[in-house]
């Protein structure tokens, strides 16, 4: 089967991340051909291999011949039709919020063969606004375990990160929905200059845009004498981030709004403890039994406000079956579980209940899901596009 | 802690300002460079003249742990002060021997280095390499003796009386930065890389008498815009019966935070009146 695969490949945004690794699973099973709307930029330091597979991807050539299958996973959107009409569309499309884009809601249900998302908690945010259950499917991100593991036997100093202190790693950017301010919030309140504890804020402003989070933390600890916080602004390889997650013991991550939270099952894979909240889309892969859960309220927003960041001047958000509202992690209970770890008396325990998550999402895992959907779409007569 | 060194200039106003701007800082850095013109011409191309035997009396007086170099080179070649003004810089980086690069200007008192140095730097230490650190100018405008002979010090003011910490200039760096518009560097100068500071220091730069000032805006760095700028004329007629109607009264576009207004504070009591705002500047 001809897949042709529209979306970024070579930065290290999520979903650029999510396109490389299936499509180069993918190339071993179909007749594969991408379409990048990004270029080879050495900054995001991509392995070599990665870099050739994708390259040689790119050098193939679809002549006058029509993909039976174009998949596209882009931010927004991608709407054109395809070249023929022949040509299935499916769509990879994560969503935050608890209301998506009426426009998108009508276009997937009007326009696409299928639609791809990445947790359960975005394909019941889409099936509430509407979208065919029988085109919507579930397949997770993945994580390479050849890299994201546990083995800390070869953990190499970086950046100055204390590996004798007790690290929590938070990785994503500034962005309302991410949470950072509720950790910064309390951090102050958490831990002291005394404890032997370390925040480590990996940003990414080379993607998702310059920000204040360096002078806010080190004001933050200027004025209360809080514990240690690092702040990480450089791009990373895969390598480095994973043996960033292998120097910490805890990926903390408070989101009000996520799709899937990439990081926190790459972070689990290499041993640290999960700290989300409950109710999310970590919920397909985070076991309640570690207890670790952040209590959620549901709140109100008003999505169209420029500082929530969910949307663009002109994105239509009506019609949709429910209110725009986040969940909102609590924060007193961010600090008490935070506390509760690092003071924890048996921390081994904690670890132990970690070792029993089975960590299924593996890319070679991931890819055969969307071998399987790619192939129920495919057996599927006709396309679905409205005339 | 990692070492540091600071650089400084000697220029025109060196008797008045230097002595007493490196006691501020003098026990918090570990080496010391000052530049002087070696044909003491300013960065404009003016000759000027200090007396070099007390400075130097004076220089040596404070400097008991041996941290002082003066380094004399050519430091006018250039026709534009501003590349006079980062060529010294610069070349006064390179003759260092420490990794952190402390800038003081001569006519900058640091008011709270202890604190600056002791609680705020160790938290930024990891970052020198890639950030430039950013101190807090507060700035005496004019000083006036009034009926009674009190020295009264007009200093640039908030509408609620406390003083102006809108202004910010470079500070602290790493020797691999490069000086491109005087203190701020290739990392720092598009506005990005700038780690804010709760360091404060008085900024003597417009608060000197009539005739140095008009000196010392014939000489700077970017002398050749403040040239343009009515400042100097208006800043002539303030005295302690119209200070007050000085309302955002900054016309330099020199940075864009406006002057609110003047507060006068008897000469003695300025340091203690800055000190109690100086929570506020962070």
């Amino acid at each position: 089967m001809k897949i042709e695969f529209i979306g970024k490949f070579y930065d290290n945004h999520s979903l650029t991340i999510i396109n490389r690794n299936i499509i180069i699973g993918l190339s071993k099973k179909f007749d594969v051909y991408i379409t990048p709307m990004d270029k080879y930029d050495p900054q995001y330091k991509l392995a070599t291999d990665t870099v050739k597979e994708l390259k040689a991807l790119e050098a193939k050539d679809l002549g006058e011949s029509n993909p039976e299958i174009q998949i596209r996973h882009t931010y927004p959107p991608v709407w054109n039709w395809p070249v023929s009409d022949e040509t299935k569309v499916i769509y990879i499309q994560p969503w935050e919020y608890p209301k998506v884009p009426f426009e998108w809601q009508y276009k997937f249900e009007t326009f696409a063969d299928a639609l791809i998302v990445p947790s359960n908690y975005v394909k019941q945010i889409f099936l509430d606004g509407g979208v065919n259950p029988s085109n919507a499917f579930v397949v997770p991100n993945g994580f390479d375990p050849a890299i994201f593991n546990n083995d800390r036997s070869e953990v190499k100093p970086m950046l100055g990160i204390d590996p004798d202190r007790f690290n929590f790693v938070y990785v994503g950017n500034s962005q309302w929905r991410k949470g950072l301010d509720i950790l910064i919030n309390i951090w102050h309140k958490c831990f002291k200059t005394y404890d032997k504890c370390t925040l480590i804020i990996k940003d990414n402003p080379n993607i998702y845009g310059k920000n204040n989070i360096l002078n806010e933390i080190v004001k933050m600890q200027y004025k209360t004498e809080s514990a240690e916080v690092i702040y990480i602004d450089q791009n990373l390889s895969d390598v480095e981030m994973a043996n960033l997650y292998k120097l910490s013991n805890a990926v903390v991550h408070p989101y009000r709004a996520e799709g899937f939270a990439m990081h926190v099952q790459e972070a689990m894979a290499c041993g640290c403890l999960p700290v989300v909240p409950a109710g999310g889309p970590t919920n397909d892969f985070v076991s309640d039994e570690l207890g670790l859960k952040i209590p959620t309220s549901q709140q109100n927003v008003n999505i169209s406000d420029a500082g929530v960041f969910a949307m663009k001047p002109g994105d239509a958000m009506t019609r949709m079956s429910t209110h725009t509202f986040i969940n909102e992690p609590s924060g007193q209970h961010l600090e008490q579980m935070l506390k509760y770890i690092y003071h924890h008396h048996n921390k081994q325990d904690l670890y132990k209940k970690l070792d029993k998550i089975s960590m299924e999402n593996t890319w070679d895992h991931v890819v055969d899901m969307y071998e399987g959907v790619i192939n129920e779409v495919g057996k599927r007569k006709g396309t679905n596009r409205l005339r | 802690m990692i070492k540091k060194s600071a650089i400084s200039l000697i220029s025109y106003d060196a008797n008045r300002f230097l002595a007493d701007s490196i006691k501020r800082y003098y026990n918090y850095v570990d080496e010391i460079v000052l530049g002087i013109d070696k044909d003491r011409i300013t960065w404009s191309g003016n000759p000027f003249q200090i007396d070099e035997d007390s400075l130097w009396k004076e220089l040596s007086t404070l400097d008991g742990d041996s941290k002082i170099t003066i380094v004399e080179e050519d430091f006018h070649q250039s026709k534009v002060a501003i590349e006079n003004d980062n060529y010294e810089r610069n070349f006064l980086k390179q003759e260092t021997s420490y990794d952190w690069i402390v800038s003081v200007d001569a006519d900058e008192m640091l008011v709270n280095a202890k604190d600056y140095f002791y609680n705020y730097l160790p938290i930024v230490e990891r970052y020198r390499n890639t950030k430039d650190i950013s101190l807090i100018w507060c700035t005496p405008y004019k000083i006036i003796t009034n009926e009674d002979g009190v020295d009264i010090v007009l200093v640039i003011a908030n509408d609620d009386g406390s003083p102006f910490f809108g202004e910010n200039q470079g500070f602290m760096t790493s020797r691999d930065s490069t000086f491109t518009y005087a203190r701020w560097t290739d990392k720092s100068a598009a506005g990005d890389n700038r780690l804010l500071s709760p360091l404060v220091a008085l900024h003597w730069s417009l608060c000197r008498p009539s005739k140095e000032l008009e000196q010392k805006i014939k000489n700077i760095g970017h002398s050749d815009l403040v040239e343009r700028d009515p400042f100097y004329q208006l800043w002539s007629q303030v005295d302690l019966t119209n200070y007050k109607e000085m309302s955002n009264f900054k016309t330099s576009g020199l940075g864009g935070a406006q002057w609110p207004k003047l507060e006068a504070i008897p000469l003695t009591d300025l340091e203690t009146y800055i000190n109690n705002y100086v929570p506020r500047a962070y």
